[in-house]
């Protein structure tokens, strides 16, 4: 590949609109600075990871190019996309922690039990806010539908739609075949259906992302009223509660099933010396965090654009970007 | 934007202050006059946001090079962050003379 070449696909990491605006420039400048040598990693990371800031530009998530209630829209979509992610590690873990609480000596169980119940509490609050958040959300839904605006968002429904159809179908499958099988056989003894499980668990999680792709398209479309806004902007405070709650519910949990009961969380024999990390469990708790960055993010852009809202951009313009 | 003396906005500002100057140039001389290398990525999202400001505006290219050059209002932004950083750092020189052991 030439160096020319190799530079132009180093540009893809940014918006089309600004290579279409800056690309041919930004080009002359990148072989002006390496002058005929060859991009090092740490040279490309950079125009990638500034590539991927101009797109979080584009869509709003950061700076202020867009309208108020576009920040407000994309914060509130922030905290969206962070629960979704956390739903599919909340699942993660629930799988895991299943009869943990028999595995903990009876003296130490309550606080892990406390930490597991209120995780799954949290966990249900969350859910339970963005089910109001999209019914509030759904009169202004209706109305876009009437104005004929369903061309514009029918390709990302239906795809949740039979996203969901198919993890519903496999689901129900997996479930008939359990009810011929031991407890064993369903815990990993039975090489087939765990591959089934693993499969039905990737089918829910395309079907979340979907539903969440759909949420995004949609919401970016309709027409929220400011009113219809602070009411999701309540709820997104409620459900970034929830986050945190289930953070650090899982790490409550995780710390006393590591000094207690560290077998369990590899599925050892009991009592048998274990270490407390888990690659499964850290892999959940990073996307854990990953969805609680998401949400804090969110939900101070939309503490920022409702504030800005009421003082006037004029007065913290100069105080809150840079 | 322009809150601290290394915000790569600032310091293109400061630079196009001498006079227009492509993206090569800039890094150059944002080298030369602050000690500061800024990257490709950095530098061209301080010109899209600059841009976007209208505190600076492009000429036209020169073999794919295009140059920039300050706006009235850039030039306007300038020089209140610049007199605002005269300010404080007065203050602050003021002050270290003043406290015991102070540089004199």
């Amino acid at each position: 590949m030439s160096p020319r070449h190799e530079l132009e696909r180093l540009l893809r990491w940014y918006p089309a609109k600004w290579r279409g605006r800056y690309g041919d420039e930004f080009l002359a400048l990148l072989e002006d600075r390496l002058a005929g040598a060859p991009p090092t990693l740490r040279f490309r990371t950079r125009i990638a990871a500034a590539g991927v800031r101009e797109r979080a530009f584009e869509a709003s998530v950061l700076g202020n190019r867009a309208s108020l209630a576009t920040q407000r829209r994309t914060g509130l979509l922030s905290v969206l996309v962070a629960w979704s992610i956390m739903v599919i590690s909340g699942a993660s873990l629930t799988k895991m922690a299943e009869h943990s609480s028999s595995a903990m000596p009876v003296a130490t169980r309550s606080v892990a039990q406390w930490a597991y119940d209120a995780t799954a509490a949290a966990g249900v609050a969350g859910t339970l806010m963005v089910v109001v958040g999209a019914m509030i959300a759904l009169p202004a839904f209706a109305r876009y539908l009437r104005a004929g605006g369903w061309h514009r968002v029918r390709r990302a429904c239906l795809q949740a739609v039979a996203a969901t159809a198919v993890s519903v179908l496999a689901t129900l499958g997996l479930a008939a075949w359990a009810h011929h099988l031991n407890a064993l056989q369903r815990n990993g003894a039975d090489r087939w259906y765990s591959a089934a499980f693993l499969v039905c668990a990737v089918l829910v999680v395309v079907a979340i992302a979907l539903w969440t792709k759909a949420a995004v398209v949609t919401v970016a479309k309709i027409d929220l009223s400011t009113r219809v806004l602070g009411w999701e902007s309540w709820l997104a405070l409620g459900v970034t509660t929830s986050t945190v709650a289930v953070v650090v519910g899982t790490a409550t949990w995780w710390v006393q099933m590591g000094l207690y009961a560290s077998w369990f969380l590899h599925g050892t024999r009991a009592g048998v010396p274990a270490s407390p990390w888990s690659d499964r469990l850290a892999v959940t708790a990073l996307l854990m965090m990953i969805a609680l960055a998401m949400a804090l993010w969110g939900l101070w852009r939309v503490a920022l654009t409702n504030r800005r809202e009421r003082f006037g951009a004029f007065v913290l313009g100069g105080q809150s970007e840079a | 934007m322009l809150r601290r003396p290394n915000d790569p906005s600032l310091l293109l500002l400061t630079s196009l202050a001498s006079g227009p100057k492509h993206g090569y140039a800039l890094l150059k001389d944002v080298e030369d006059f602050a000690g500061v290398t800024l990257s490709p990525g950095t530098l061209y999202g301080a010109i899209t946001r600059l841009e976007e400001s209208g505190l600076i505006e492009p000429l036209a290219d020169v073999d794919r090079r295009r140059p920039y050059r300050l706006t009235a209002e850039g030039a306007r932004a300038l020089k209140e962050v610049t007199s605002e950083m005269r300010r404080l750092a007065n203050v602050g020189i003021a002050r270290l003379r003043l406290a015991p052991g102070g540089a004199q």
